[in-house]
């Protein structure tokens, strides 16, 4: 799988949460389909994509896990960049993780895109038992926020596929109703539809540089 | 539950960390795990030496060889080393005197000492480094080095120095997903510190390009822009030393937010640089799970096991263009990482799942190679730079971004990868506040690289047309066909100057002479407004703009002229001394 397949869209979703939440996880249950396929990069595996059908249009989901590079500093830029989505996961049997959720969401908005689709994803609901945060208390906080809100179990794969995919429709309806263009390589910037993305700029002006 | 695969499965594989088969629940699991293998590995062989399968003892016996050789660590068992005693007493009983048993017995005595020693600094070149100088650092108090002051040449090769005996020390296999991944429990804080090292170098990296580019907050932007020019020049030079941890630090702190946003600073970068910069970033792009790098670092990697020659070894020393390659460790950990979650360490059964360590094992082959690599370095510290690096402050994400704050017009500026038009009108009229600004003209690098080459090369023909002052350019140059609009080629039947310091629509032809008075040059420059550009930014029609190049006298370092040019990249022209100096500008 890959860019020779074609795709109406590139959309690039991020994975924030702290360590030890399951982020990983999550991404690997949700391409894990595409897990064996890639046999171009050197590890033979391409972990962070999956093509999926959404209103009959081809969606490449590109999701970006921050596996272990939570401590290169200087890349946290790069990694918002142009995410039109992100999941906040926290874990449900924690109470710290889901109190860092406040400050995740800021540095979120600091970087990425204030049109960014975000979703809190309370994952690990496999250990009910051992809950420490409650539904509702995470429904009320994402509905405060204007987030989308679920919860998921990368271990018995319980609404992993439905968590990205309700981030997916939702960055969909969003773009479909902006008109927005498409650049050389389709990615997608939601709040400012007319500016050309860097890579399409093409066209340089011919200046006296050149001697 | 080894036993259930053919052995002969085992034997391509060194025995990686295998005691990190385990979930890391604490050091009695893994001890007794690793006591327990060695004890698998001992009775087998001698098993099958009863049966006479010498190939398969022997076998096995480079497996405890292998692990002693490659994962000591493993054998970390204080007090009592039991493990380590059990392995010594068979290889002693074995067999006497051979390579393995002295291994396993100066493991042993080197662990003994160690264990009365003090354990391993998690450091970078900042703080309680390493690799400290061993200087009376603090005694002279010297003036506050420019970063200016170092060449983009030593800067790399400074930084190239730091990293590879950084990365030599990395132990490939706390790379791997099940020990890097796990570094944050409680229990692990001191996990991986070869790793830790290699991050705290490169933050230090990038740290240092932020607070060079922001730390004088109330630089012009044109300044600033030199400063950011040259941290592109120096990720240039990271490049051709293969050097993509630096490269890659360098890239992503231009490319940070705070530096980000500079706009005015960036329509000041000379296009040549922007395109260099926007080249290097694409090394790192994203596209294909970062194809282009990975190809590229293992490519290099590969070609330089190749040329392992001696002689060509030997060529390449006294050249000075003997190089290894430094990978950006990140790409590694993201990927050993992901294995680690992907792939169950069992598989149906409980059996070891042989895979996954395949897989695991091809990544660490790749640093184990590079690492091999980074030996062909040769390369001296120099104790000026590395002590203003180290004395570099370093600023949180917020700092930073606090400290652009005043110099920045809006928050978010146009991506540093697209090119700025009409940089070099803006460079050029952002010279009018005085000589002391003087060295912010750099529009011209390769202004400043013909010119030298001519200078220094009395043969050069077109230094002779330019002797008789006659450049083809005119006023005739149209704004549409700017391009090349100044040149070098003589033009023989039309002895007369251009039309200079006279605007023509958009574009105006200025006159360049050389300090020596061996000749001028006449460049054509645009005259565009940018969008966000005030008044200021026009040029007086009626303005003397004569410029002069003058050689830099107080230059650190002398000009190498590197004939190296190993990079696949496209270079540009070796950078010189020389720095373009305005002499008349009224406004």
């Amino acid at each position: 799988m890959g860019s020779d397949e074609a795709y109406n869209f590139v959309f690039k979703v991020v994975l924030i949460g702290e360590s030890g939440v399951g982020k990983s996880n999550l991404l690997s249950r949700f391409t894990k389909n595409e897990f064996n396929h890639d046999s171009r990069t050197t590890i033979g595996v391409e972990f962070s994509t999956r093509t999926m059908d959404l209103n009959g249009l081809t969606i490449k989901a590109q999701i970006w896990d921050t596996a272990g590079l939570e401590r290169y500093r200087a890349i946290t830029s790069a990694y918002y960049r142009g995410a039109v989505g992100a999941l906040l996961v926290y874990d449900i049997s924690k109470q710290l993780t889901y109190q860092s959720a406040e400050r995740w969401l800021k540095e979120l908005y600091d970087h990425a895109d204030p049109q960014i689709v975000v979703m809190l994803v309370g994952n690990k609901s496999d250990l009910a038992s051992v809950r420490s945060v409650s539904t509702e208390d995470a429904k009320d906080f994402a509905e405060k926020n204007g987030l989308l809100f679920m919860e998921t179990s990368a271990l018995e794969s319980t609404n992993v596929e439905a968590a990205f995919n309700n981030v997916l429709t939702e960055i969909h309806k969003k773009v479909s109703s902006k008109e927005v263009n498409r650049s050389s390589v389709g990615a997608v910037s939601l709040s400012n539809p007319n500016a050309a993305p860097a890579e399409a700029q093409d066209e340089k002006k011919p200046c006296c540089k050149n001697l | 539950m080894i036993s259930h695969y053919p052995l002969a499965s085992l034997l391509p594989w060194p025995p990686l960390p295998l005691c990190l088969e385990l979930d890391t629940d604490g050091g009695v699991a893994l001890q007794s795990f690793v006591n327990n293998l060695c004890f698998v590995i001992i009775t087998l062989y001698l098993s099958l030496s009863l049966s006479l399968s010498l190939s398969l003892s022997r076998a096995l016996a480079s497996i405890l060889r292998a692990w002693l050789d490659q994962c000591p660590e493993d054998f970390q068992e204080p007090p009592s080393y039991p493990s380590l005693h059990r392995v010594l007493g068979f290889l002693k009983k074995a067999m006497p005197d051979s390579e393995p048993t002295r291994k396993a017995h100066s493991l042993l005595e080197q662990l003994q000492s160690h264990s009365n020693g003090e354990s391993e600094p998690d450091g970078g070149f900042h703080g309680n480094s390493p690799f400290c100088l061993g200087e009376d650092e603090e005694v002279e108090i010297e003036v506050q080095e420019d970063f200016l002051s170092f060449s983009a040449d030593l800067v790399a090769e400074q930084l190239t120095y730091m990293d590879a005996l950084l990365f030599k020390k990395v132990v490939p296999h706390h790379c791997l997903g099940s020990v890097w991944s796990q570094r944050d429990k409680k229990e692990n804080k001191q996990a991986a510190p070869t790793v830790r090292a290699t991050i705290t170098q490169f933050n230090a990296v990038a740290g240092c390009v932020m607070s060079t580019v922001l730390h004088p907050r109330h630089l012009r932007p044109h300044l600033r822009a030199r400063i950011i020019q040259r941290w592109i020049d120096v990720a240039q030079e990271c490049r051709i030393r293969k050097n993509f941890s630096s490269l890659k630090a360098i890239v992503s702190a231009l490319q940070s937010n705070p530096i980000y946003r500079l706009k005015r600073a960036w329509v000041c970068v000379h296009k040549d640089s922007m395109q260099m910069f926007e080249e290097l970033s694409d090394i790192f792009s994203d596209h294909n799970n970062y194809l282009t790098s990975r190809e590229l670092l293992m490519r290099n990697c590969a070609k330089e096991h190749q040329k392992r020659s001696q002689k060509r070894l030997q060529l390449q020393k006294d050249t000075g263009a003997m190089q290894g390659t430094i990978p950006y460790l990140g790409t590694f950990l993201t990927d050993l990482t992901m294995l680690d979650t992907a792939l169950p360490d069992l598989v149906e059964g409980g059996l070891i799942n042989f895979e996954k360590r395949r897989r695991e094992f091809e990544v660490i082959a790749q640093i184990k190679l590079l690492q091999s690599a980074c030996n062909s370095y040769c390369l001296n510290p120099d104790s000026a730079f590395l002590r203003w690096f180290k004395n570099q402050p370093q600023h949180s994400e917020e700092e930073s971004t606090a400290m652009s704050s005043p110099v920045r017009e809006t928050a978010r500026s146009p991506p540093a990868g697209s090119s700025g038009e009409s940089m070099d009108s803006v460079s050029v009229s952002s010279s009018d506040s005085g000589p002391s600004d003087s060295e912010g003209l750099t529009p011209t690098h390769t202004l400043h690289s013909h010119l030298n080459k001519m200078s220094e090369s009395s043969s050069c023909t077109s230094l002779h047309s330019m002797d008789t002052a006659s450049s083809s350019a005119s006023g005739s140059a149209a704004p549409c066909s700017h391009r090349r609009c100044a040149s070098l080629t003589p033009s023989p039947t039309s002895p007369v100057s251009p039309l200079y310091n006279t605007q023509t629509q958009d574009a105006c032809i200025v006159r360049v002479s050389l300090e020596n008075g061996n000749g001028n040059l006449y460049k054509s420059i645009m005259l565009v407004i940018p969008d966000n550009a005030n008044v200021f930014y026009a040029m007086n029609t009626s303005a003397n703009f004569d410029f002069v190049l003058r050689a830099r006298g107080s230059e650190g370092r002398p000009v190498q002229l590197r004939s190296r040019c190993s990079s696949t990249l496209p270079r540009t022209q070796p950078r010189t001394s020389l720095s373009l100096r305005l002499s008349k500008v009224t406004l």
